[in-house]
């Protein structure tokens, strides 16, 4: 009996190669399923996070008018990825390996609104460049922003935030484009001098030409920083997410009882070829990394990505849900403006 | 599939590697963790009597090694050694020392609350309210009216940025170098130099080295907060985001 993969969705952060990899899998329309409620609430999911969006850029265009570009952020970010298991495959058969160059770009702008209130904006510019698979290059821009609120300066006072942000994902295959959108609430907690997390609630939805990327997932955060006297910080990530993954394998019957649609995929092709379904799936996704800051406002990040993938339905009623496991190591060179 | 086995085994003994690379600096990074303090404090207003908050690596006072339960007056010396800083109140003013660091502090006259900090050489980061005082280095000369400041020392030139409230820079050796400065938050980092032309000893400098984290924290010690409410990561090493 053959082993399975699963993909987790890709939306929300660019630079989530493990779930980017998801975005680059696509169904043919004529296997395609999609139920019309579900459309509908992309919709106005889509309408409540264009909104959101253009509230929080209205108020930055007045603040610009007012006060001119000074003070926005620039962040460059250079990565070297290695995933082991590209495919993210269980089937030894179907496991593909390949390393991607990151180049990232992040504007940022802060806009004071009161003393106790800011709005902080990002236009980010992504792309990835894989040695063997060109198929997956992309090139993604997005935009984001973040209304947040601090009751006061003391130093345990939490932050807490409004996010929202929406993209583009540009592909060598047209079948792998899409735009995706999401909107969340943040929390940031200073535990102690050494200690801080970060939590948060997203909604994430994607669009693309095909069915089914047209999914939706929600997701549940959280990472603890961890500070060292020198200004190292070791991290600890861990996120879950419940909703429509694409799930990758060579032909196999047992995913038509779980898939809601499925098709060939268009870059692991050939003799061994894979095929793309679409299931309902929960995900771990977990980042150990260690963070060095260099002179000149730069540092160097190392991180280890995992991810496993569960099905909510399993193929019959005597065998277990369909699991796969992915991991990922990646090398970041990144300098501030 | 005898193929795969090989690759099999070259990716099993590469994991291997990576798992035993991954072990040992998980050791030194606990071993550095433990050191300093495995979970860290939350810092609050020290109680009367106690002048460290933190010490980590070397710390002299006096000549002599701080520990926890040292005190701190007005006019002592504190040395850091390499890979060390500590954490310390005294009287009004909270101070963050980082490595390499000798501060001589000097009690104004007939007062036993600080009047002057010399900075030989070093960083330090120092909040206080209400007093006046002055840091001197070794090319400075800083009036301070209760504030925030950070600064870098050395015999050629010395960093200062005016976190929050008013200074008066002067270079020591230039009259014609000085320059008031009035700052809500990082706005006007100088470098002081000493063998510039007359006049032109004061420079512009960009941000560096310390964080509106590190200033809650010792503002903290005090039990007040910043004047600002929102610490800026800008002012921290860049990070993936979440």
């Amino acid at each position: 009996m053959r082993r399975h993969q699963f993909r987790p969705r890709c939306a929300g952060y660019r630079r989530d190669s493990i779930t980017r990899q998801e975005a680059q899998i696509s169904l043919c329309r004529p296997y395609s399923v999609l139920l019309s409620p579900q459309r509908q609430k992309q919709s106005s999911f889509s309408r409540l996070c264009i909104t959101a969006l253009l509230s929080m850029l209205s108020v930055f265009a007045v603040h610009v008018r007012a006060q001119g570009l000074d003070g926005l952020s620039i962040m460059l970010d250079g990565a070297y990825t290695h995933d082991y298991n590209l495919t993210n495959a269980s089937a030894w058969d179907d496991k593909r390996s390949d390393s991607a160059a990151n180049f990232n770009l992040d504007v940022g702008k802060t806009l004071a609104l009161s003393e106790h209130t800011r709005l902080a904006l990002h236009g980010l510019l992504d792309t990835q460049v894989f040695a063997n698979y060109e198929g997956l290059d992309r090139l993604s821009l997005d935009v984001e922003g973040e209304f947040m609120y601090r009751a006061s300066g003391e130093f345990s006072t939490p932050t807490f935030g409004i996010v929202s942000g929406l993209g583009r994902d540009e592909f060598r295959s047209d079948l792998r484009k899409n735009d995706h959108y999401f909107v969340g609430i943040t929390w940031r907690q200073p535990v102690t001098d050494r200690i801080n997390l970060y939590a948060a609630l997203k909604d994430n939805v994607s669009h693309s030409d095909n069915n089914v990327f047209n999914g939706s997932y929600r997701s549940a955060q959280m990472n603890l920083d961890y500070g060292f006297s020198n200004s190292h910080t070791l991290y600890l990530g861990t996120e879950y997410r419940d909703g429509y993954l694409v799930s990758s394998s060579g032909p196999d019957l047992v995913y038509h009882n779980v898939a809601a649609a499925w098709m060939k995929d268009d870059i692991f092709t050939g003799v061994d070829g894979l095929t793309d379904y679409r299931v309902a799936a929960r995900t771990w996704l977990m980042r150990l990394g260690y963070n060095v800051p260099l002179a000149g406002k730069s540092s160097i990040d190392i991180s280890w990505r995992v991810a496993r993938s569960t099905s909510d339905l399993a193929p019959d009623p005597v065998a277990s849900s369909i699991r796969y496991v992915g991991n990922q190591l990646s090398i970041d060179y990144l300098a501030g403006f | 599939m005898a193929h795969h086995d090989e690759i099999d085994d070259v990716q099993r003994r590469l994991l291997i590697k990576m798992l035993t690379a991954a072990a040992m600096a998980a050791s030194g990074i606990t071993k550095t963790a433990l050191a300093e303090g495995l979970l860290g404090t939350v810092p609050e207003k020290l109680p009367p009597g106690q002048s460290v908050y933190s010490l980590v690596g070397s710390v002299e006072v006096n000549g002599k090694q701080a520990t926890q339960a040292t005190q701190i007056g007005p006019s002592d010396t504190v040395k850091t050694g390499s890979g060390s800083n500590a954490i310390f109140v005294v009287g009004g003013h909270a101070m963050l020392l980082r490595s390499n660091s000798h501060l001589i502090m000097e009690a104004e006259q007939q007062n036993p609350v600080i009047g002057l900090l010399r900075l030989i050489t070093g960083k330090i980061l120092c909040v206080s309210r209400d007093s006046s005082y002055k840091i001197r280095t070794p090319t400075a000369t800083i009036g301070i009216r209760g504030t925030g400041t950070y600064t870098e020392a050395d015999a050629e030139q010395t960093y200062f940025c005016t976190c929050y409230g008013i200074t008066d820079v002067n270079a020591n050796n230039d009259p014609a170098s000085k320059e008031s400065v009035e700052s809500k938050h990082h706005d006007k980092p100088l470098y002081i130099l000493g063998n510039e032309a007359a006049g032109r000893n004061i420079r512009s400098a960009p941000f560096i080295n310390h964080t509106d984290q590190e200033l809650m924290l010792v503002e903290a010690l005090l039990g007040r907060t910043p004047p600002f409410v929102f610490p800026d990561d800008k002012y921290t090493a860049p990070r993936r985001r979440y």
